[in-house]
């Protein structure tokens, strides 16, 4: 069976752009949550997200601009992951590679803006309508660095980014290619506002996943990128290996649109895929960076999960949620916790749960909470789910030394 | 033969046409030859210079699903529609196979874009406070996705494209080879509205007018494409786990090529003795299909169906694979109606594999080889 490897890893975030940075602002705990400028709030019933108030850096050959938001968060942190894989898509390659991503709302800035147009009884540009279709974020990468395989984006609410990567490593172990760019984005924007207000999950407190106080999410902004590649094919170049893709799994609760199911069935059980597709048994899961969006339902129900699936052995497993830190980066969300579970690999250290005051009874796991944590560890399962009860999860592991 | 992957069986097949409703119906009208553009009816078309689309009549999706519904957009309807014709043609009662095992794989381009554009429309004219939140969770692209998982129970793997139904059935066909399910619904669906409808317009690509016949796949003279609606799902299944449950095999998935650009595509092409091509009108898609075609299968009859159904986005890739499993089972290749430049006369034809051609949106070229059943 082929091995896919990760050799590359790009960040867009509110806590900063780059791996690097991302990661020593989770291990520092720092918070990044602020006040929403991007659009007028008036109206909205919450005023806070996590923004990213500075526009990241992008290829010169690239005019920022005229670009969407969501078009230059991905651009930009494609560019990091396809440079730090020194992955040159010479035209003999060109064939065996390809772009996967995923999000929510796409392009929403230019979308809302045809559809904003017509409300008014109006006619929008063509261009803003393009956006309106996803895939035209995908061809924009193919693109930029001439892959000649599919440009394919995915949408699967919360659970994208994630699912993006398993799809990613999917397409390499069927042979479809070779290295694949996958990617995970959201912005935001007064479409995605207006709808996710209204859901009655946000909260104007802090994000406090596992506290017996959490009151609700609070949704942010960014994109992930990781390069995923056949192992074979990252060694004969020479490229670095970040990690290793165990295995995945994509599923869906089958229960209701937006209530969760009971007990976290669908959780566990796309949890289970996902050992069964890594041919692993639970107890070798060293670590799991959690969905914990600090809603009441969610982190329970996460928790009960998580006790159907490792028995005993869920009482030894850390558990943290960088949600406390970053928000709910909606499609982003996925890609950026594999990517920190990636480093927590590296690095043997777990970015903790920020915001943790006061132990809930119903969730009694070992959450690294307010101060990282330094252990060993080789395996790590990253969680997603989302909304129309999608659920998906991913075993990543220490790269072959 | 020279065959790389194990092939997988097509057991069943709903499409939601403008020409067709169900597989007989749709079968029927190829080999009838049955046109399904016209003047558009759902909305007013005066402020357009493209008149035309091939739009769903009588359709009420009341008659295909297992319980009532408090809202659902009409992509979703096309979704609900076709799942339900699916499981009807394949024989399948989901009750006596594994739900775990029975994977969903779909796809649309625009998805709920109506009901988009709704629950938007509200917050541009009347502010954040007025939205309607029930229309929400009917705005994403998985929405219908979702639907079908609830509304069949299926716990299975699930992953929904937001872009065509051509990757939703080669994940499909992957899902089965890799054995992570033993059967697949997958396929795609997409409804018009007029958001969807003024942003072709807007973008030039529609043909203009009146006059259908300005839409003419592969023709010089063609002037743009016209959009349809609809949907399809196909019932992939495990060859084995088919024959155990004596399911009616309509036809078998061979091979899937899968390539950036038509001029980097190489399907398998043995024995291929018809081609389905996807060439809508657009004549620099098209003419980029048929060098593609010219290459790899120089010579054989060539079928479009977007001149009768439109192109359906989202919906067509499943529908080219309908469209091909018909031609196999009629034994018959209708003619091409507004086929320019390499048409080919109508002709009964004993064929045993069809090369079923999908493009999409970023110019991604999907081939399927359909073959007959064994």
């Amino acid at each position: 069976m082929t091995r896919v490897v990760i050799t590359g890893m790009g960040v867009v975030s509110p806590l900063g752009h780059g791996v690097d940075r991302l990661w020593a602002a989770l291990c520092n705990g720092d918070d990044g949550i602020g006040s929403i400028s991007r659009f007028d709030t008036t109206g909205f019933a919450f005023q806070q997200a996590g923004q990213i108030n500075q526009m990241p850096p992008l290829p010169a050959s690239i005019q920022a601009e005229q670009l969407d938001p969501a078009n230059h968060f991905v651009l930009a942190a494609v560019d990091q992951a396809v440079n730090a894989a020194q992955l040159n898509v010479e035209p003999a390659i060109a064939a065996d590679t390809g772009v996967v991503l995923s999000t929510n709302f796409g392009s929403s800035a230019a979308g809302e803006r045809f559809l904003a147009a017509a409300a008014e009884g109006e006619k929008g540009t063509a261009v803003d309508f393009g956006a309106l279709s996803f895939q035209h974020c995908a061809e924009l990468v193919k693109n930029q660095y001439g892959l000649g395989r599919l440009g394919t984006v995915l949408s699967l609410s919360c659970t994208s980014g994630t699912a993006a990567l398993g799809y990613g490593f999917d397409m390499i172990r069927a042979g479809h290619a070779k290295a694949i760019i996958t990617g995970g984005y959201d912005a935001l924007s007064r479409f995605a506002w207006s709808g996710l207000s209204v859901l009655r999950t946000m909260t104007k407190d802090k994000v406090r996943p596992f506290d017996k106080n959490r009151a609700g999410t609070i949704f942010s902004e960014g994109a992930g990128a990781i390069v995923v590649e056949d192992l074979a094919h990252a060694k004969a170049r020479g490229a670095t290996i970040l990690a290793e893709v165990l295995g995945h799994a994509l599923n869906n609760n089958a229960y209701h649109m937006t209530a969760p199911a009971k007990e976290g069935a669908g959780t566990a059980a796309v949890m289970a895929a996902a050992l069964q597709d890594a041919g692993l048994e639970p107890d070798s899961i060293d670590h799991i960076n959690a969905h914990g969006t600090g809603t009441k339902h969610n982190d329970v129900t996460e928790t009960q999960a998580i006790k159907t699936v490792f028995g005993e052995h869920a009482y030894r497993i850390p558990i943290t949620s960088i949600k406390s830190m970053l928000g709910h980066t909606m499609g982003a969300t996925g890609s950026l916790e594999a990517i920190a579970s990636v480093m927590s690999i590296r690095n043997n250290v777990i970015p903790p749960t920020t915001n943790f005051e006061e132990p809930d009874p119903e969730c009694d796991l070992d959450y690294v909470t307010n101060e990282k944590r330094e252990t060993e560890m080789k395996i790590v399962l990253s969680n997603s789910a989302g909304i129309g009860g999608c659920n998906a999860a991913v075993i990543l592991g220490e790269a072959e030394k | 033969m020279h065959k790389k992957h194990k092939s997988v069986a097509i057991t069943g097949i709903g499409p939601v046409t403008a020409i067709g409703i169900g597989r007989e119906e749709f079968n029927t009208a190829l080999r009838e030859n049955e046109c399904g553009l016209d003047g558009v009816t759902s909305f007013d078309t005066t402020p357009y210079a493209c008149k035309n689309a091939a739009e769903v009549r009588d359709f009420d999706v009341e008659e295909f699903l297992e319980s009532q519904k408090t809202y659902l957009d009409r992509t979703a309807e096309f979704a609900l529609a076709a799942t339900s014709l699916a499981l009807e043609s394949a024989d399948l009662d989901l009750g006596s196979v594994r739900k775990d095992l029975v994977g969903l794989s779909v796809g649309t381009a625009f998805g709920c874009l109506a009901t988009m554009q709704l629950f938007f429309s509200d917050f541009v004219k009347k502010g954040a406070r007025l939205v309607k939140p029930f229309l929400f969770p009917h705005t994403y692209s998985n929405t219908a996705a979702s639907l079908l998982a609830i509304e069949y129970g299926l716990t299975g793997y699930h992953a929904n494209f937001a872009g065509s139904s051509a990757q939703a059935i080669a994940y499909g066909v992957d899902l089965i080879r890799s054995g992570k399910a033993t059967v697949v619904l997958a396929g795609g669906y997409e409804s018009l509205n007029e958001t969807l409808f003024a942003g072709h317009d807007q973008s030039g690509l529609l043909a203009r007018g009146d006059d259908i016949s300005t839409c003419r796949p592969f023709s010089d003279g063609s002037e743009g494409f016209l959009l349809g609606e609809g949907g399809c799902m196909i019932v992939l299944e495990d060859v084995e786990h088919a024959k155990k449950r004596g399911a009616p095999c309509l036809a078998e998935l061979s091979d899937v090529a899968m390539a950036g650009s038509a001029e980097l595509i190489v399907p398998e092409t043995d024995g291929v003795d018809c081609v389905v091509a996807a060439a809508n009108g657009s004549r620099q898609q098209d003419a980029a299909e048929a060098a593609m075609i010219r290459r790899v299968a120089d010579g054989v009859p060539i079928y479009s169906v977007k001149g009768l159904i439109g192109e359906t986005l989202g919906a067509a890739g499943a529908l080219q694979i309908a469209s091909a499993a018909a031609l196999l089972e009629l034994g018959y290749v209708p003619p091409s109606p507004g086929l320019g430049g390499d048409i080919t006369e109508e002709r009964e034809l004993d064929m045993q594999r069809i090369l079923a051609n999908s493009v999409d949106r970023a110019g991604n070229v999907i081939s399927f080889t359909i073959d007959r059943p064994s």
